[in-house]
């Protein structure tokens, strides 16, 4: 997965500190009054982008500053970096700290810069750099500026500009400079009321300004999507220019986009005759083009690794395939690139297909820049459908999107000829089951049986992504809460899994569990609870989020207990059922007495992959009826 | 410690012995002997071999070899081996790496020089980095690298048992003729002994442990401080006559020094203006004393990891109101003693990882400092901001430390060692009450203190539901 090409949010880390000293100057006063209980403000975050075309080139200019204010008593914010990259060269740089001084502020300067190039171990090899420093002097009421200039040495690059999304703001300002009559496009996303725009021509340039209203900043909320969901920002894309002779056409909509993407496809191009006696070999057997098509995908996720190289154009560029098989690792790209070939020695309807993981809002028609995407998978058609194949996930099973992908876009090439933009359909509620069914007996208060736990789809790669079912200790460390029933006295015996390289098979968990103590005996009564599971409900949603909850995939739950009456005891009175049915989510609860057993059967479907705060009632209503239902307990009596 | 000791330098020269490989590597025969045919992965050898050598301009140096072979037997074991990482420090350089890939049919492919990669960390330290090629599942990973670094021969401990189990482990230690090093095997790796195959003048020690289990984690236990392994530190020397040199004596001479240095006028004058901002002398007793004068500094003073080690003075850490580790420390004893209160210096290390050998004197156990204030038999870690006198990370107690404090004679003073223990605090030092409010949430019940929940519920009827709002 490529990583965006600058991190433009400065990453604040602030720890709280307690109370506020007793001499608060003034200002700290008007902040903390302002921005109640946040440890920093920004005064000021300036933005300011220049587009130049000279001697028929473009050429490009990044600044940013950054004013912040102290608020806390002990702020913890002295380690701080600055990011850049092959497309984003850092030109120059400059930090100091404002420390109050009676009327004024004492100036501290910071010397020293240290350059590291390894900072994120989820990516292998690339060209990002940060630029660390301390900021020292940092107190109550002291302030720091941090500029930085970059060249931007791709028009295809343009940085985007964004609000802090988490930081209280007192202004921020966006300034856009080119020369009249560029084209070029600016795409203004999540704005709200109180954004003053204005545009100036002064000569032979116009400039556009952006001024942001105060805004106290959001609160990190679990669970939530990423900030660019709801954080005014500004994407600029240089359209065409003309240089010395001729128009060249840059980013005007996705047809280019796709065209310089193609240009890093071409790069990688090799014979598909090299592959074919790979090819042949993994499908041998195979007498359909699905089995044949999922032989090959397989073979490419689990003999290929996922090692991501994003060098420069590395990053866009796929690897050889005949490199990626050799060195039996990849990225993204690579892997793609090494199972379109695979596929395509078949004569199999595949395609190379970009896609912005979820985290990512952005759409191709309103974008159409490489910020839309950050991952590549194949498309591979059958029977009018598409399928998306995802190689460096091990555990997914063919044919599912990988979960972060669902729902997006994705722009998908018939070799370069032409391509289409194609939404990718989330896995179906009942394609990600999770049926749990346990036959359960009482003998002196112990609850004791066995339980069979089917999984399928999603659910399945999760439960693998987490144990390796192989090492019997950590399958039962975690089947223990995985599987958990009652209690916290729950004992899982013993466990056996089944169907556990063939990923498209159901993946079956065979367990033994028994818990002490579980019911309860009242005055010659017995009380049992029949809802054993309280792992897989829903969460109360916070009546004050104000970002939608996020989950990784719609999901199937079906639990059904079967419980054998003790000698002796009968069902004194069986609850009564229960039903909800939303758009969201749906419940049904139903109790049954067959021969010498009661049967508890619960089914659940979470259809949704967002809960939008306007959903947030439907859900809590129905938050309060599973929780009473699962706290119900059934009377037992003697015959 | 290490920041602390400067590094003796001896003047004799030894042969740096050449590392290599077979160039027809054949570890059939090895992994026959492995029993569990599931295992993930197997360290099938593991070789360090530590040299030190004189350079031509007769500075001594240190070489690391790390010979390592793998057999990896799950896709976990190929990502978690198939990128190797060499780290360097500013002052070290890889001398020689080499890798190879062992197919499970016995091709064997070696690494290419341009698959070298370059890159610097966080820490600014240079590392060399390469992805190894064409790994399969039940196949081998066979790598070797020599970093030559600047000795370090006041301790250092090389762990040998890993998460995966080990077929053979390799110690070998080589130096001067005239340089003698001591050793101390941990958690059960055989004791060092001389080298009587070695041939030459160069003193030659080693140890062979074959068949290491796995390191397992089990729940409330220090893994990695139950990890087999050596401690090495130079002894002596024949040619001086030194022996013993790294001892607790020297150390806390040293650190007793470094810690009261001399201070300018400057310095003094800006302690006691603190000193007074803690208001300290208001304090009730000892203990409110140390609070204060703590909590005024970590309260008003930024920790931060990568200060500039030309500016790790008093003078520029008062005056940037800037610490780290070392600072910390520093700023805190001066200050308890301007303020009158007896400390005691404590050198001690990590007991999750390291377990401090009360006879073995070694620099390798003296990592972190903790203050001992003798008046109230109680601890504080200057280092760890968010920790007060009475409480300190609990990864340093239950550990033995070296207790410097300090002996007069005339009107010479300095520091003395003694090795103690850290006590744990007792159970009721660490307690979580939980005041929990009942209310009945059923219509008409309201609480009886004299009678168990279960008869509130039994009373409302036969069915009984909670949750109910």
């Amino acid at each position: 997965m490529r990583k965006l090409l600058l991190r433009i949010l400065p990453v604040l880390v602030f720890v709280a500190s307690g109370a506020v000293m007793a001499q608060t100057p003034e200002i700290i006063k008007k902040y903390n009054a302002k921005y109640p209980g946040k440890e920093a403000a920004a005064v000021e975050l300036y933005r300011k982008l220049s587009v130049d075309i000279v001697n028929g080139k473009p050429e490009i200019t990044f600044s940013t500053s950054e004013e912040l204010i102290y608020l806390g008593r002990k702020p913890d914010a002295s380690q701080r970096s600055v990011s850049s990259s092959h497309f984003m060269e850092l030109k120059k740089v400059e930090a100091f700290v404002l420390v109050p001084e009676k009327e004024k502020y004492r100036s501290i300067p910071v010397k020293k810069f240290t350059e590291s190039t390894l900072g994120d171990r989820d990516v292998f090899y690339d060209d990002s750099k940060e630029l660390n420093f301390t900021l020292s002097g940092i107190e109550q009421g002291s302030k720091s500026i941090i500029r930085s200039e970059y060249k931007v040495n791709d028009p295809h690059m343009i940085p985007s500009m964004s609000v802090h999304p988490y930081l209280p703001v007192d202004k921020c300002v966006f300034e856009i400079t080119y020369p009249n009559g560029l084209d070029i496009g600016i795409t203004e996303l999540n704005f709200k009321d109180g954004v003053q725009t204005s545009e100036v021509i002064k000569g032979k340039h116009t400039t556009r300004t952006y001024t942001f209203a105060e805004s106290k900043g959001l609160e990190h909320e679990g669970d939530g999507p990423d900030w660019r969901y709801f954080t005014p920002e500004v994407h600029v894309r240089l359209k065409s220019y003309q240089s010395k002779d001729k128009p060249v056409n840059v980013l005007r909509n996705v047809d280019d986009l796709h065209s310089w993407y193609c240009t890093f496809l071409d790069q990688s191009k090799e014979t598909i005759e090299e592959f074919r006696a790979l090819s042949d070999s993994i499908v041998q057997g195979c007498t359909t083009d699905r089995q044949k098509a999922e032989k090959l995908y397989q073979w490419v996720q689990q003999n290929v690794r996922y090692i991501a190289i994003e060098n420069g154009y590395m990053g866009y560029i796929p690897q050889k395939a005949s490199l990626v098989c050799h060195n039996r690792y990849g990225d993204c790209k690579g892997m793609s690139n090494l199972l379109w070939y695979l596929m395509r020695a078949q004569n199999l309807p595949a395609y190379h297909a970009w896609v912005g993981t979820r985290s990512l809002p952005y759409s191709y028609e309103k974008i159409a820049s490489p910020y839309v995407d950050n991952h590549m998978v194949i498309c591979y058609r059958e029977n009018g459908k598409n399928l998306f194949l995802d190689c460096t996930h091990a555990n997914l099973p063919f044919g599912m999107p990988s979960p972060f992908i669902q729902e997006k876009e994705s722009l998908v090439t018939d070799n370069c000829k032409s391509f289409e933009v194609v939404r990718i359909d989330p896995v179906k509620t009942e394609d990600n089951l999770f049926t749990d069914s346990v036959w359960v007996k009482l003998n002196d208060n112990r609850l004791s049986g066995y339980g069979k736990a089917v999984l399928t789809g999603h659910v399945r790669m999760s439960f693998l992504d987490h144990v390796n079912p192989k090492d019997q200790k950590s399958l039962q460390d975690f089947c223990r809460d995985y599987l958990a029933k009652g209690t916290n006295k729950f004992l899982i015996d013993s466990v056996w899994v089944e169907n556990t390289t063939n990923s498209n098979l159901p993946l079956v968990l065979n367990y033994r569990f028994s818990n002490p103590d579980y019911a309860l005996q009242v005055d010659g009564e017995t009380l049992i609870n029949l809802n054993l599971d309280k792992q897989h409900g829903p969460e109360k949603i916070k009546k004050d989020r104000k970002i939608s909850v996020e989950y990784k995939y719609n999901m199937r739950y079906i639990n059904t207990v079967v419980f054998e009456l003790p000698a002796g005891l009968q069902v004194k009175d069986l609850p009564s059922d229960s039903h909800s049915v939303t758009p969201n989510f749906t419940y049904h609860n139903s109790y049954q007495r067959q021969g010498n057993t009661i049967i508890r059967r619960t089914e659940q479907d979470r259809n949704v992959l967002s809960v939008q705060p306007a959903d947030f009632d439907a859900w809590n209503n129905f938050y309060k009826l599973y929780t009473a239902q699962a706290n119900i307990q059934t009377v037992l009596i003697r015959n | 410690m290490r920041k602390l000791f400067t590094l003796l330098t001896l003047f004799v020269s030894i042969q740096l012995s050449a590392q290599q490989w077979d160039s027809n590597p054949d570890y059939s025969a090895i992994l026959k002997t492995i029993t569990d045919p599931a295992e993930k992965c197997v360290n099938v050898l593991d070789e360090r071999v530590i040299s030190f050598t004189y350079l031509p301009n007769q500075d001594l140096a240190e070489d690391l070899f790390i010979h390592q072979v793998y057999y990896l037997n799950s896709t976990e074991a190929i990502d978690a081996l198939n990128k190797i990482y060499i780290p360097l420090s500013a002052s070290s350089k890889l001398l020689n790496y080499n890798a190879r890939v062992i197919s499970p049919s016995g091709t064997v492919r070696v690494l290419s020089n341009d698959d070298l990669k370059e890159a610097v960390n966080e820490q600014g330290q240079n590392v060399k980095f390469f992805a190894m090629s064409g790994v399969e599942v039940g196949g081998i990973v066979e790598f070797y690298y020599t970093i030559r670094r600047i000795p370090n021969m006041t301790g250092r401990l090389i762990v040998f048992q890993k998460t995966a189990p080990t077929v053979k482990a390799i110690f070998r230690l080589v130096s001067p003729s005239n340089l003698v090093f001591k050793t101390l095997s941990v958690n059960g790796y055989p004791e060092i002994k001389a080298d009587t195959a070695a041939r030459g003048e160069n003193r030659v020690i080693v140890g062979i442990r074959e068949n290491i289990p796995a390191l397992t984690f089990e729940k409330f236990s220090n893994s990695d401080a139950h990890a087999m392994g050596v401690l090495y530190q130079l002894d002596g020397n024949t040619f001086t006559g030194a022996s013993n040199i790294y001892n607790y004596t020297g150390a806390s001479e040293m650190v007793y020094k470094s810690l009261n240095e001399e201070l300018s006028k400057k310095v003094n004058k800006e302690l006691d203006k603190i000193l007074k901002a803690s208001g300290y002398a208001d304090a009730r007793d000892e203990r409110a004393k140390i609070f204060a004068i703590e909590d005024y500094v970590k309260r008003n003073f930024l920790y931060a990891e990568n200060v500039d080690p030309q500016l790790e003075t008093l003078e520029k850490a008062i005056e940037k109101k800037t610490l780290n580790d070392n600072l910390s420390t520093r700023l805190l004893y001066r200050l308890y003693k301007m303020a009158g209160i007896q400390t005691e210096i404590v050198l001690t290390c990590d007991r999750t990882s390291l377990v401090f050998d009360p006879v073995f004197e070694s620099y390798a156990f003296l990592n972190d400092y903790l203050l001992y204030f003798p008046g109230i038999d109680d601890y504080s870690m200057p280092s760890y901001r968010y920790f007060r006198v009475g409480l300190i990370p609990p990864d340093y107690l239950d550990n033995h430390g070296l207790f410097i404090r300090k002996v007069s004679l005339g009107s010479i003073e300095s520091g003395a060692g003694e090795i103690r223990k850290i006590k744990a605090y007792p159970a009721e030092h660490s307690t979580n009450t939980m005041l929990v409010n009942v209310k009945s949430l059923t219509p008409g019940i309201t609480p009886d203190r004299t009678s168990r929940p279960i008869h509130l519920l039994k009373k409302q009827g036969s069915r009984i539901s909670t949750g109910r709002s």
